[in-house]
């Protein structure tokens, strides 16, 4: 800003005001015991789509994660008239079944039999109906751009929602390479757009839920589903998020509140103890028996959007790289080319080709950083 | 030839005289002729003749002419012929003659002395029946009002028999303020009593002489001799302790922390508050707390601490008598506590005065000052982040004074040059106190105390936090007699916070809490006699609590407003102690208190099943009670009991037993006390806080008493504290206690110290082991933490050492060194991960089975005084320093959050480097 060495002092005391002032890593201590709880993700489908729940288990704090599949697990729906609805496993721990008609009018749980011959029930949960998003849209601000969901319910009911969310975004090499060097010799590059434009994804991580209980009307506005930092690739080109909404119940809305402050929000001054807890699955004969995971009965609404760096004000965004040139002999082009490290960009020189201007890998090759598949959905 | 010394140097020769045990004496023979000669002039002729030294006043001999012939007289016999018909009488004391006019002196002790006997039958000389008390003197003989005999009482000729008191005010020689908590006693006889608050003392003691010591910290020490005839007054002033690089004055009575009867108890006076080094450079009140023996903080950015095991919401933190809910600013980096006009602080930890009541764990009295009453003078304070200024002067020359003060930060400028992510931050408090002292006449004094503070913050987040604390309070004093004083005070305390966001206009709303209590105390005061003192006393506490109103802000928010029901009680309390001095070795001090608590109506109280677990399905029924409705009481009583035993002069154990009652808790879900934690007021459901402990102590001075040394052990019980359910929702709650549950705890420790207060080298060490555990009853809960089984509580923290320390180079440098080292506190850590929504995530289970690194720091400042010129109109001092001198990067929390999808650890320091700071301070 201004007179460094006089900053400097300040900002000696500053650290210590900013509350985050250190943070430095710390490893996840050893387990103490090694617990393996049932873990049941899911809900039950109350829409036109596939019912999927996963079922695993918790593992130890020690090594590397590794995700622990509950398999040969038999998985049925119920409600309260004995009904029963089949779910078979689809992949290790995935277990799918419907689509379910479901009657709004009945309630719904889910059965569990493990291969360890241990049973597991939810408790009934009502079918709750999702209204439609009514937008997603995305403000700039100062530290970037960010999502917003916005939806709401005339019937007051909904109340509790959760979402997730898919990424994409579209992005370019630094350069389009219009030669490839083939055992020693340079050609002209046929498939340079496969190099040069690109795809890539991300799925949200976290744990999105929002409530309109505290007001009036049942109206969600602007709850926040991420933020793009400044300078950020997503939005080198082209950017699309896909939201998906579920209404929730109360109970369910609080589980997740809980799992959300215990493994998410941690790291403030006033922090709450972080605690694990006994969801809506109980085993049959051990009550006391900890199951982590909520199933609840819902339906899925969704809305895509995307947004183009042109329509975002001041968006800057730098590959950081660099040309090089490369004499054209053998040697050279051998040195630079035939391991990959170097991918020629053009040729220089008016009559002959004097030299190859050429780039790193990473700034040429796009499929080094995703995919180079045009997903169905985009434009 | 000896001209005279004023007459009262002379008097203390005498004094000093009078105590040495005399020997047989054979006296001179004179042989001679006087013919009409000038007393002064023959009294020279003596002297060049016998060798002996004669002590008159020259100027009264003038009119005395000696007109006499003798031949081989002894010089007794000479004296006599020469003086005689006059009014002069004749002392020959070991080559020393005083001719006076006054009787003759006494040169021997009276009979039985030395045996014991009381010597009150002959009475012949007055000076012959006079029993003293005095100690060999060794004190220089001056001409100062050390030196002096106060008489106190009606002279009588005779010392009567039997026991008199003394009381007065002990006070600052040059503002006039008074001087709480200093000792006084009379070595001799081990009795020893304290000034109160306004620096009131009253001593009983047997008729006749003593030398009385009075000590206080930061003054110089002083005595009094004394003639106790009857019951009397006597003020003694007290001068600032100026320390002298050469003479270190080393006094043989500091021997008030084996004489008197607390234990656990610790006092810090503002002088040495200021010297300990802190963060940002302004004196610290609370830090200095922190630092004592079984006390211990959660963290840096803390606003409680915990004493002895006890949660942060069982100190009750008075200052002048008014409750502070909050006592710190901006997340406990700053105290609440202005240290210009704080005089001292003390904490009682153990031995609880039975006046005090209403919280478990340990009572911290903040004294303020009194303004000066002789001038109107000030101190202004410039730091890096707060400035201050004090104003006091008389509002009636020495006879009321006022104090105002007042503190601000500035630090949103310095926020705003914090990188981005910080940069919207903001953070603001103030804190205002008035004070003003009458004295109506010298049995009536009346005392105002005004207190203010108010904090608000945003810490780059949509949300912004405020609270405040608001106290006033009235006391007047009102001594019926020296045997017996009162103190009525009136006040009403205030404590609220606010929390609000605006950021989404839909959404936004404005949180409020506060509670309001209204005082009312009367206490006694009645010193029976050398043996028996007795303090009694009622007190009531009217509390009104709002525990929550959530409210839209703006006019485009949808939130609906969600107040809960107020609540209000009544805290009543009648006290009796009593202090009995068995013999002087052994003491015992009783006290019992009884407390009484009505939880008033308007409300509507939720009926749960009995036995079933406490969950919102296990309502029954809800009643409702009309306004000013005893909807519930609880009473008890809580015991107050210590005992002391001298072994020796310099060498004493002491125990005590405590139990207390807690009817107002704290519930809060956070490790440290966050703001926007709530109180919550004792109801049907919500059964109060007991807690009691024992302890012992031993208590050794060494070194002419300039190094005192003690252990105390302790055992604490506390039964019913409120700890929370896993995941509990402590915040506008309507049905609190489906979120909370009865905690059983119990605690125990011994604290060794080792203090030393004067000198060139000065401070304290001390260690204390101690450990605290929690256990939830299980009787009516659902899920319980720790399967019911006892886990540290969230301040458990074995190990503590601290070191305060201060050097003075010279009068007007000195260096401070305060180093801290404690085992990390307990925290609960994941012990296995699941994946769900997305990510891996923790998997929590045994609460505080691990705990953080351990905690090391060290502060050092160097403070340069002003100099002692007393003309000079204005002082300056500055203090420089370095918060955590090492840098070490000690941990506040360790953490573990999910993010994109991995369980990421961390350490979060609050002071990553070193903190430099300077500090201002101008006295005018």
């Amino acid at each position: 800003m201004d007179i460094t060495s006089y900053k400097k002092v300040w900002m000696l005391c500053c650290i210590a005001i900013a509350i985050m002032g250190c943070k430095d890593e710390y490893p996840l201590p050893p387990a103490l015991t090694d617990k393996n709880h049932l873990v049941v993700e899911g809900f039950i489908d109350a829409g036109y789509d596939t019912t999927r729940i996963m079922l695993s288990r918790t593992s130890s704090t020690e090594g590397w994660w590794e995700n622990m599949p509950e398999s040969g697990a038999r998985v049925w729906v119920e409600n309260q008239n004995g009904d029963i609805s089949p779910l078979y496993e689809e992949a290790p721990g995935t277990y799918k079944g419907g689509p379910f008609v479901l009657d709004e009018n009945n309630r719904y749980r889910l059965q569990i039999e493990t291969a360890g011959g241990k049973s597991y029930t939810s408790s009934f949960e009502e079918v709750k109906q999702t209204p439609d998003i009514d937008s997603v849209n995305w403000v700039r601000e100062d530290d970037g751009v960010h999502i917003y969901v916005n939806t709401h319910d005339p019937s007051n009911e909904s109340r509790y929602y959760a979402w997730d969310f898919q990424e994409t975004w579209e992005f370019f090499s630094a350069y389009m390479s219009s030669f490839e060097y083939v055992d020693g010799r340079m050609l002209p590059r046929m498939d340079a757009e496969k190099m040069y434009r690109c795809w890539q994804q991300y799925t949200s991580s976290a744990i999105l839920i929002g409530s309109s209980a505290k007001l009036s009307e049942d109206i969600i506005y602007r709850a926040p589903l991420t933020m793009i930092e400044n300078n950020s690739w997503k939005l080198s080109s082209r950017y699309s998020i896909y939201v998906k909404q579920r209404v929730l119940s109360k109970n369910a809305y609080a589980y997740l509140e809980k799992m959300k402050k215990s493994t998410e929000s941690m790291g403030t001054i006033f922090d709450p103890m972080p605690t694990t807890d006994q969801g809506n699955i109980v085993c049959n004969t051990d009550p006391a028996e900890i199951v982590i995971g909520y199933v609840y009965v819902s339906n899925v609404r969704d809305r895509r959007i995307f947004i183009s760096r042109g329509e975002v004000t001041n968006w800057r965004f730098n590959m950081s790289c660099t040309i090089d040139t490369i004499e054209n002999n053998a040697e050279d082009i051998y040195a630079a080319f035939a391991h990959g490290s170097m991918i020629p960009i053009s040729s220089l020189g008016s009559f002959t080709t004097t030299h190859y201007t050429a780039s790193s890998s990473y700034c040429m090759d796009c499929t080094l950083r995703g995919t180079n598949v045009k997903p169905d959905f985009w434009p | 030839m000896k001209t005279m010394r004023p007459v009262k140097c002379l008097f203390a020769v005498i004094l000093l005289l009078s105590f040495v045990r005399l020997s047989a004496q054979d006296l001179p023979v004179v042989t001679g002729r006087f013919d009409n000669m000038k007393a002064s002039e023959f009294i020279a002729s003596l002297e060049a003749n016998t060798g002996y030294r004669y002590y008159y006043d020259t100027t009264a001999f003038d009119s005395v002419r000696v007109d006499l012939t003798i031949q081989n007289q002894p010089l007794d016999q000479v004296l006599q012929t020469a003086f005689e018909g006059t009014d002069y009488s004749i002392t020959i004391y070991k080559g020393a003659v005083f001719i006076l006019k006054t009787a003759p002196l006494v040169t021997r002790l009276p009979e039985g002395f030395f045996t014991g006997g009381t010597g009150a039958d002959s009475g012949a000389s007055r000076y012959a029946t006079v029993v003293s008390f005095l100690e060999d003197d060794t004190k220089s003989q001056m001409a100062t009002l050390e030196n002096k005999l106060f008489e106190i009482g009606v002279r009588t000729r005779q010392i009567e028999a039997g026991v008199a008191k003394m009381a007065g005010y002990i006070r600052d020689v040059t503002t006039g303020e008074p001087i709480p908590g200093a000792s006084l006693f009379v070595e001799k006889l081990k009795i020893s009593v304290t000034s109160d608050r306004f620096g009131y003392y009253s001593i009983t003691l047997p008729k006749g002489r003593h030398l009385v010591s009075i000590q206080s910290l930061g003054k110089r020490d002083t005595w009094r001799n004394i003639m106790l005839y009857g019951d009397g007054l006597l003020d003694i002033e007290m001068r600032d302790f100026i320390l002298s690089l050469k003479t270190v004055v080393i006094s043989a009575q500091k021997a008030s922390n084996i004489n008197n009867m607390h234990m656990g108890v610790d006092k810090v006076d503002i002088r040495t508050i200021r010297q300990i080094p802190v963060a940002f450079g302004e004196a610290d009140v609370l830090k200095v707390v922190q630092a004592l023996p079984g006390v211990q903080t959660v963290g840096e950015a803390s606003t409680g601490f915990n004493v002895r095991g006890g949660s942060a919401d069982q100190n009750l933190i008075l200052f002048n008598d008014a409750t502070i809910y909050n006592p710190s600013h901006f997340f406990g980096f700053f105290s609440a506590f202005n240290p210009d006009v704080v005089s001292s602080l003390e904490l009682y930890k153990s031995s609880i005065p039975a006046k005090y009541g209403g919280r478990l764990s340990s009572v911290l009295d903040i004294v303020s000052r009194e303004g000066n009453k002789k001038q109107i003078s000030g101190t202004a304070g410039v730091g890096l982040l707060t400035s201050r200024l004090t104003l006091e002067g008389p509002l009636i020359k020495d006879k009321s004074s006022f104090i105002v003060g007042g503190r601000s930060t500035y630090a949103n400028w310095l926020l705003k040059r914090l990188p981005q992510e910080y940069r919207n931050s903001k953070a603001s408090f103030y804190d205002a106190n008035l004070l003003i002292s009458h004295n109506i006449n010298p049995k009536n004094d009346l005392y105002l105390t005004g207190y203010i503070s108010s904090d608000f913050f945003n810490l780059n987040s949509d949300t912004t936090y405020g609270y405040g604390n608001k106290n006033i309070s009235l006391k007047w004093k009102h001594v019926f007699s020296n045997k017996m004083y009162s103190l009525l005070t009136v006040g009403q305390d205030h404590y609220d916070y606010k929390i609000y966001s605006e950021k989404n206009p839909v959404n936004a709303y404005t949180m409020r809490f506060n509670i309001r209590q209204s005082n009312l105390k009367l206490h006694f005061n009645y010193f029976l006699n050398s043996k028996h003192t007795l303090d009694f006393g009622l007190a009531s506490t009217y509390y009104q609590l709002k525990p929550g109103a959530f409210t839209p802000r703006g006019e485009e928010s949808l939130v609906v407003s969600d107040i809960l029901r107020n609540e209000q009680a009544l805290e009543s309390a009648v006290y009796l102690t009593e202090k009995f001095n068995i013999t002087p070795e052994l003491s015992l001090q009783a006290g019992i208190r009884y407390s009484l608590y009505n939880f008033m109506g308007p409300n509507e109280v939720y009926r749960y099943t009995p036995g079933a677990p406490r969950i919102t399905d296990n309502i029954t029924d809800t009643s409702k009670f009309a306004s000013g409705k005893f909807i519930h009481n609880y009473h008890g009583p809580e015991y107050r009991l210590s005992l002391r035993y001298a072994l020796t002069p310099d060498l004493s154990v002491k125990a005590g037993y405590n139990s207390l009652r807690q009817y107002i808790h704290m519930l809060s879900n956070t490790t440290a006390i966050a703001p926007t934690d709530v109180w919550k007021l004792s109801d049907p459901n919500i059964r109060p806080q007991t807690g009691d402990q024992f302890s012992i102590g031993w208590y050794k001075n060494f070194r002419d008493n300039t190094v005192e040394a003690s252990v105390e052990t302790y055992y604490k019980r506390i039964k019913d504290y409120l700890d929370f359910k896993s995941g509990a929702v402590l915040v506008l709650n309507q049905h609190i206690e489906t979120d909370v549950m009865n905690t059983t705890g119990k605690a125990y420790g011994v604290e060794l110290m080792v203090k030393k207060l004067t000198g060139k080298l000065n401070g304290w060490v001390s260690y204390t082991w101690s450990r605290t555990f929690l256990k939830m009853d299980a009787t009516d809960a659902g899920d319980v933490v720790n399967s019911g089984n006892y886990y540290p509580a969230n301040y458990d923290k074995p190990h503590d050492f601290t070191l305060v320390g201060n050097y003075r180079l010279s009068h007007r440098f000195s260096f401070s060194l305060n180093t801290t080292y404690s085992t990390g506190r307990p925290i609960t850590v994941p012990i296995g991960r699941y994946y769900y929504q997305g990510s891996v995530r923790a998997l929590y289970s045994d609460r505080n089975a691990h705990r953080i690194p351990d905690y090391f720091r060290m502060d050092v400042s160097m403070n340069i005084e002003p100099n002692h010129r007393l003309k000079q109109k204005v002082h300056t001092s500055w203090t420089f320093g370095f918060y955590n001198l090492l840098g070490r990067k000690n941990p506040y929390s360790v953490y573990f959050v999910s993010e994109n999808g991995v369980i990421n650890g961390y350490r979060l320091s609050i002071f990553g480097a070193a903190i430099p700071y300077v500090n201002l301070n101008i006295k005018f």
